[in-house]
């Protein structure tokens, strides 16, 4: 669990969201069917991370990019993104503000945005 | 994925969203403000225009990748109840496309099955889109490219085909009365090319917004401009003017005129390869805006309503059934021209704004990050921004009949707009969601 945002690293973010995410049953019906590495890259970092989903479980949250056809490709600040997978904004509204550029398919993106509601209730 | 794959994937999407079935009422309703050639030059002109505003939301794309470009660029350039006024113009837009795509959808079905109701296969169709929706089914990208080609060269080709068969020479008297009347034309003719700026959202990696999309939509537009051009110039060549202004599916007198009786087989499986894209990616769209906006506080917390299959069921369903229920008032009145036209006129004013944002953000946000800057001179911008207006307001003015009915129907639709800005805008003023805006993606000046 994430207690400041403010001091957390974006990797402790992912990784706190990566538990939520394996521990939530409504999750793994919303992912059914839906394997993807989704590219965590902070525009004003060096590091970005690849979260890997595949057979309804995030398997891993690794440094690097990995980008190949398939992938989610998220884009923002660090401090947003730190925001984004601690449940603080929405990804539809950080979308709709211009704080965050995700580069996928709609359905995918439909698809981050009702995961991001069932973990955080948004 | 390879990138001229991309480039025609998004060069098929925007040149498919808007070649939809309403496209040749519209080739039709230009036909009772000018005729043959000049028909053209409306087209032309409109699509010319067009590619100019395609490469402002190049630009604004470029600075908000990804965004549904329609509420950020516009609540980013502008104060908030000016971007949901226009947001809000621009779904009555697509409610009344829905309507009218709907309409031609079942009077082209009806010119085959004569005995299916008019208003059941019209809300038949708005369903089938409705279910596949929620349902969560898409349309694979070389689906797509494959039926917007398929749409395209068919049309290009039956178009040639009638230009060649057809015997209609210009009148001595089609002159300066005929170019007067060319402005109103191009305000009508705008319509024909809207769609063009979803392309926006589509964008596959970073770096799509720096080349590849700029230069997708003003080809989109050319794809559109040759086609509809071929289209309008084959229909005068080989269809009596009363016929093609009789009805609003010209297509169908114009097949039979080429092909015989298989003619209006060929129309409605053209109809089914048009409404592929536009309904569907259109309902897809307008939906996720409106799980958008909910998100945001503005609309209410049941429009961002999920299924487990992950589709926006609420915005789906709401735009459906406003959907429907348009379709009902313009299948009992025949209002299928007036809709389009008001819609028309709504979407001039969205890329008048469109434009307006571009110039307005260059001097607010200079340092903000863009890889695409447009390269239309910036008074050739503000004279668009000024005329896209007039240009609509001309063509709701401009068909036959008493000029009070569209302007009272756009009237009606404003106030309706502008009551749900000043309902919304209270909320996002209370809302716990709402957060004040900044852009993160522009680095520190």
């Amino acid at each position: 669990m994430i207690a400041d945002i403010a001091t957390a690293t974006l990797e402790e973010c992912l990784s706190d969201f990566r538990e939520r995410f394996n521990d939530n049953a409504r999750v793994k019906k919303l992912i059914a069917g839906w394997n993807r590495d989704v590219l965590v890259e902070p525009l004003d970092a060096p590091t970005a991370y690849t979260m890997t989903i595949e057979n309804l479980e995030m398997t891993g949250v690794t440094p690097g990019i990995s980008e190949g056809d398939g992938t989610v490709h998220m884009q923002a600040d660090e401090e947003i993104l730190k925001r984004i997978f601690t449940g603080d904004y929405n990804p539809a509204t950080a979308l709709i503000d211009g704080n965050m550029a995700v580069f996928s398919a709609e359905r995918d993106k439909v698809k981050l945005e009702a995961i991001a509601m069932v973990i955080w209730g948004l | 994925m390879k990138r001229w794959f991309e480039l025609l994937f998004y060069v098929t999407f925007g040149a498919g969203m808007a070649f939809g079935m309403s496209s040749f009422t519209m080739l039709s309703g230009l036909n009772e403000i000018v005729t043959g050639p000049w028909v053209v030059v409306a087209i032309v002109l409109a699509g010319l225009l067009c590619a100019a505003i395609s490469s402002s939301v190049a630009e604004l794309a470029s600075m908000y990748p990804s965004a549904p470009g329609v509420r950020t660029y516009l609540k980013a350039a502008f104060d908030n109840r000016v971007s949901l006024l226009l947001v809000y113009l621009y779904l009555i837009f697509m409610i009344l496309v829905a309507a009218v795509e709907a309409f031609m959808f079942a009077l082209v079905l009806g010119s085959v099955f004569p005995g299916v109701p008019l208003l059941l296969a019209a809300l038949g169709i708005i369903g089938f889109t409705v279910v596949v929706n929620l349902y969560g089914l898409e349309l694979p990208k070389t689906m797509q490219i494959v039926t917007t080609l398929l749409l395209i060269v068919l049309i290009t080709v039956l178009a040639v085909v009638g230009i060649t068969r057809g015997t209609q020479v210009p009148g001595a008297h089609d002159g300066w009365e005929q170019a007067a009347k060319v402005p109103a034309a191009i305000g009508m003719a705008v319509y024909l090319f809207i769609g063009f700026e979803w392309i926006t959202m589509l964008g596959m990696r970073p770096d799509s917004y720096k080349r590849t999309i700029p230069l997708s939509m003003p080809l989109a537009i050319a794809t559109n401009v040759v086609a509809y051009s071929l289209c309008a110039f084959g229909f005068w060549r080989m269809l009596p003017h009363a016929v093609i202004v009789a009805g609003t599916t010209p297509q169908v007198p114009y097949f039979t005129a080429l092909l015989g009786t298989p003619g209006p087989y060929l129309a409605l499986g053209i109809s089914f390869l048009a409404i592929f894209s536009t309904f569907n990616a259109g309902v897809m769209g307008g939906s996720r805006l409106i799980y958008a906006l909910t998100r945001e506080g503005i609309l209410p917390g049941w429009c961002a309503k999920m299924n487990e299959r992950g589709a926006p069921v609420g915005g789906i369903l709401s735009l459906g059934s406003l959907a429907a229920l348009t379709a009902v008032v313009v299948v009992t009145w025949r209002l299928e021209v007036l809709a389009a036209v008001i819609g028309s006129a709504f979407v001039c004013f969205v890329y008048a704004a469109f434009m307006l944002a571009v110039i307005k953000l260059r001097k607010t946000r200079p340092q903000a990050r863009r890889s695409f800057r447009t390269r239309v001179p910036q008074p050739l911008q503000w004279a668009i921004a000024v005329a896209f207006p007039l240009l609509g307001l001309s063509s709701l003015v401009s068909q036959p009949g008493p000029k009070s009915i569209p302007i009272a129907g756009a009237l009606v639709f404003v106030a309706t707009a502008a009551l749900l800005t000043r309902w919304s805008h209270a909320r996002t003023e209370t809302s716990k969601r709402a957060t004040p805006y900044r852009t993160a993606l522009e680095p520190e000046a």
